[in-house]
């Protein structure tokens, strides 16, 4: 090839020039200190308090600026794996499902703070008998989406449905504590929901009162009751499978078509009364719901106001990593992200203490934890504040505590001496992590970097997402740390530590493996209390007790960043789902 | 000049003794052909650049003054923002840190590109080794034996091309991991090398053979083939002494062509997460890293893709410039 020669030879130099030349206009990511930032400000105290029978009433707040009308369009990358009711269990299904579904409470959320008051029900609930009786009164003027009203037979019905067979995907409080049983298989013995005809223990004297009769105290009802497990359903409407895919509505907005997977639209409910609802509003004429869009497109679809963006918003899609720092940079849209506290949800470093034994390595593993890196390579502030509490500040009764004092980039010196305490040497220590994103890759590098300061090999265990929870959550799993994220199921205490730290239960539940008979007994005395308030003071009272042995490392107050488009007025995130509430929007212009 | 006639050939010697030889040979014509050839030149001078880049990459990187693996924007304030990404311009490319750093861990890229370097070159380089062994061997033996070895010989090439190669080994890695690899260990690095060596000559050997039995066949008729075996050489006389001679020029271009393939075929692997694992520095992850970032952090991509692109695109400059110096047609 003698004629090319020379060009040829040039070629490697042209296309490096021209690969930095091009690049070269990438501009650095600034200082990063002192500015208006989206990041989440999670560390806010945001428990819900009871309201009452005054706040229960309608109509709710109004927010500021808002305006009737429109259609918004909500691009959510996957549609809701249930629509059922009694089958719905996660925090943003709760919120979106208020706009079609009203419960017996409901969290009434102003100015970003939530109230719990009585949705159907005329306040949130009377207690008698010790905990044992509850009392719930129907309001006048609830209807379904076709003008009937809703008694409190429906209600009863509603709760009968959660102790069916295929219901088990729902929360499963009602038939446990209506049986007084330990876990729904054995609950569903004693009653096996509507085809074993009625259930005694809820008491229906007239149409508009309910009553429950559980065996022991509850004290958490009013929240309970404020989960989705706790909307009506009328008999003559209940299509089994059907009813899934297209409930019957109670809430300002009906259904009029899902396709399942495609698209869910909505248009006004008529027979919604405002004037009985404290926590809704019926802004927009209507939404129109479509899944499938990759998330990166929608959210730069909507960043940038093309199309459909300036109406779109999205409740379930959060903001993706790669534009976190575009987000940042650009103020017209960092004005686009919707960012707050992910509900309870609190991300801690789980150590399996039936491995490791020793409270002084697990204390040293408290202060080698590299708050801050660890964090970075996650994305920032944007995933979360640094926890020190075991429980997230959005329980009820939450105290700021820090046992163990260190700084987010940790502390090797201390490690180091903690280490040197322990009864046997530990020169190496597993951790094992979902293979679901390459973020955690780099995080089990950070973590490995940290420990290997501190001479403690860090083995990393990457496990393919399906095994993980298999792996990690058995007994005798051959694994010492994870990190975990979870919640509370409502913003109170009682479903942290009773329902992981007990020495009899499960792996599944109590993963790690907490063993202490004095925490033991304590759970079992504070689970006869049936007042909640004292309830949730004993068990924030325990938690630091358990917290002195370090059984967990905390390490993020979990935030969430969402978008919204530049036309959606009244986006937030709700305190208590996590998730931007689709009763709020509105449409600035349409 | 004219084409080697046949009946020079059987006076060939082997290849490493050919450049020594003073007389007027296929090879130093080939070799005069190659020097003539400016791009090949360039390419075989970039090509032994990076290889000297390589070995060397411990010692440079010590003159450097930074390692591969530490976390430089992590522990050292200023380098990344709390999101992770470069605080200054390119990348965060400075006087410390020539290339920039890493958005996230921060390590260094130049060390990284140094490091990466070594990674894919091992590989490539071991897998085109075993695969010259097992080409040759096996592609001049059923050549030169045909019938019924050359049946099974086709057969078995048709089902390892049939082979969905990146799907076994997306199958495989986690297979390797739990069975091989004991639940409170790591996969060794040894480990990870050694099955990505396997894999690539277990299927690369299969188009060489191929090549040099088409070789061979048509060698096998030629007299002074015939002549060895009319004085009574052995078998293995004739396949090492007569015909292995006479096949290195297709194999030498086929194995320099084969060494961009592996490193790209390596690279696509650890950028699906296959390959090479944490911490060992490699390009393909590198890339997949520059492409989350992308938006961010454009610089960081173009490293490890330019590093990529001139790399293959002088090995394949290189194999053409050999083939042109070894084809009979382009010699004058």
């Amino acid at each position: 090839m003698p004629g090319s020669t020379p060009r040829a030879a040039a070629l490697p130099v042209i296309a490096t020039t021209a690969a930095l030349l091009l690049c070269s206009c990438s501009a650095g990511a600034g200082t990063g200190e002192a500015r208006d930032s989206t990041a989440v400000q999670s560390g806010k105290r945001l428990s819900a308090v009871l309201g009452t029978a005054k706040d229960s009433a309608g109509p709710a707040p109004a927010v500021p600026g808002a305006r009737p009308g429109g259609t918004v369009t909500v691009a959510n990358l996957v549609d809701y794996p249930h629509l059922d009711p009694q089958k719905i269990y996660s925090g943003e299904s709760y919120s979106t499902s208020l706009l079609w579904g009203r419960q017996l409470t409901q969290y009434q959320v102003v100015d970003g703070r939530p109230t719990l008051v009585g949705d159907l029900a005329t306040d949130t609930g009377t207690p008698s008998d010790g905990g044992r009786t509850w009392t719930y009164h129907l309001k006048d003027g609830i209807a379904w989406e076709d003008g009937k009203p809703i008694t409190a037979e429906h209600v009863k019905y509603g709760i009968e449905r959660t102790f069916a067979p295929g219901f088990e995907a729902g929360p499963t409080y009602w038939p446990e504590w209506l049986t007084g049983s330990k876990d729904r298989s054995s609950a569903v013995k004693k009653y096996g929901g509507p085809k074993d005809g009625d259930l005694d223990d809820i008491e229906i004297p007239d149409d508009k009162t309910i009553v429950f009769h559980f065996p022991r105290p509850e004290a958490d009802v009013p929240y309970m009751a404020a989960q989705s497990s706790s909307s009506p359903v009328r008999e003559d409407k209940d299509s089994g499978t059907g009813y899934d895919v297209k409930p019957f509505a109670t809430g300002p907005y009906r259904i009029v078509e899902h396709k399942q997977n495609r698209s869910l639209t909505l248009e006004r409910n008529p027979y919604w009364k405002a004037e009985t609802d404290p926590i809704r509003h019926q802004y927009p004429d209507r939404f129109e719901f479509t899944f499938g869009k990759q998330t990166l497109n929608t959210a730069q679809e909507v960043l940038n106001g093309r199309g459909d963006g300036p109406t779109t918003v999205s409740t379930k899609n959060e903001l993706p990593p790669e534009l976190f720092a575009t987000a940042e940079r650009d103020p017209a849209k960092r004005k686009l992200i919707v960012s707050g506290s992910r509900g309870a949800y609190t991300n801690d470093l789980y150590i399996k203490n039936s491995r490791v034994t020793d409270p002084e390595v697990r204390k040293a593993i408290h202060y080698l934890l590299p708050r801050a890196q660890a964090r970075q390579v996650l994305g920032g502030p944007h995933v979360g504040d640094f926890a020190t509490t075991l429980s997230s500040p959005a329980v009820v009764g939450w105290k700021k505590y820090d046992l163990y004092p260190v700084a987010p980039t940790g502390d090797i010196t201390k490690a180091k001496e903690h280490l040197a305490r322990a009864k046997k040497k530990v020169t190496k220590l597993t951790y094992a992590y979902s293979a679901d994103s390459l973020q955690q890759d780099r995080l089990a590098q950070v973590l490995g970097d940290a420990f290997a300061k501190a001479g403690v090999k860090l083995v990393v265990k990457r496990l393919e997402p399906s095994a993980f929870y298999n792996e990690v959550f058995r007994g005798p799993a051959p694994y010492d740390l994870w990190l975990n994220t979870t919640s509370v199921d409502w913003p109170t205490p009682s479903t942290l530590l009773p329902d992981s730290f007990h020495s009899k239960l499960d792996a599944l539940n109590n993963s790690i493996r907490y063993a202490n008979p004095k925490v033991d007994r304590e759970l079992e005395r504070i689970e006869s209390i049936g007042d909640a308030r004292r309830k949730a003071d004993a068990l924030i009272a325990l938690e630091e007790v358990v917290m002195k042995d370090v059984p967990v490392v905390p390490f993020l107050y979990c935030g969430i960043s969402e978008f919204r488009g530049a036309d959606i007025g009244g986006a937030a995130i709700h305190p208590i789902y996590g998730a931007i509430s689709a009763v709020d929007l509105y449409l600035k212009k349409s | 000049m004219a084409a080697p006639s046949p009946a020079e050939s059987p006076e060939l010697r082997p290849a490493a003794e050919a450049p020594g030889a003073r007389h007027r040979g296929p090879l130093a014509a080939a070799l005069r052909a190659f020097r003539r050839d400016r791009t090949g030149m360039v390419s075989l001078g970039v090509v032994c650049l990076f290889a000297l880049l390589a070995l060397a990459a411990p010692l440079l990187a010590a003159l450097y003054g930074k390692n591969a693996t530490e976390h430089y924007g992590q522990d050292t304030p200023g380098l990344l923002s709390p999101e992770g990404l470069p605080v200054l311009p390119n990348g965060g490319m400075s006087g410390e840190h020539w290339f920039g750093v890493e958005p996230g861990l921060g390590r260094d890229v130049l060390a990284q590109l140094l490091y990466g370097m070594r990674t894919s070159l091992l590989i490539a380089l071991a897998s085109v080794a075993v695969i010259a062994v097992i080409g040759v061997v096996v592609g001049i033996t059923v050549g030169y034996l045909s019938g019924a070895v050359d049946r099974a010989f086709t057969f078995v090439c048709n089902v390892l091309l049939a082979f969905p190669t990146l799907l076994l080994l997306l199958a495989l890695s986690p297979v390797i991991q739990t069975r091989f690899v004991g639940p409170r260990e790591n996969e060794p690095a040894w480990m990870q090398f050694t099955v990505l060596i396997m894999v690539f000559s277990a299927f690369g050997w299969v188009p060489l053979a191929m090549v040099l039995r088409t070789a061979v066949r048509s060698l096998r008729e030629r007299e002074f083939v015939e002549a060895a075996r009319a004085v009574g050489a052995s078998r293995r006389h004739i396949v090492f002494r007569e015909l292995l001679p006479n096949v290195w020029a297709p194999m030498l271009v086929h194995i320099t062509l084969a060494v961009p393939g592996i490193v790209t075929a390596e690279a696509a692997l650890s950028f699906l997460g296959v390959g090479i694992n944490e911490p060992i520095p490699d390009w393909g992850r590198m890339i997949s890293r520059g492409s989350e970032v992308f938006y961010d952090d454009p610089t960081y991509m173009v490293f490890p893709g330019v590093a990529i692109l001139v790399f293959v695109l002088s090995f394949n400059l290189l194999g053409d410039a050999v083939r042109d110096a070894l084809d009979p047609r382009t010699l004058r």
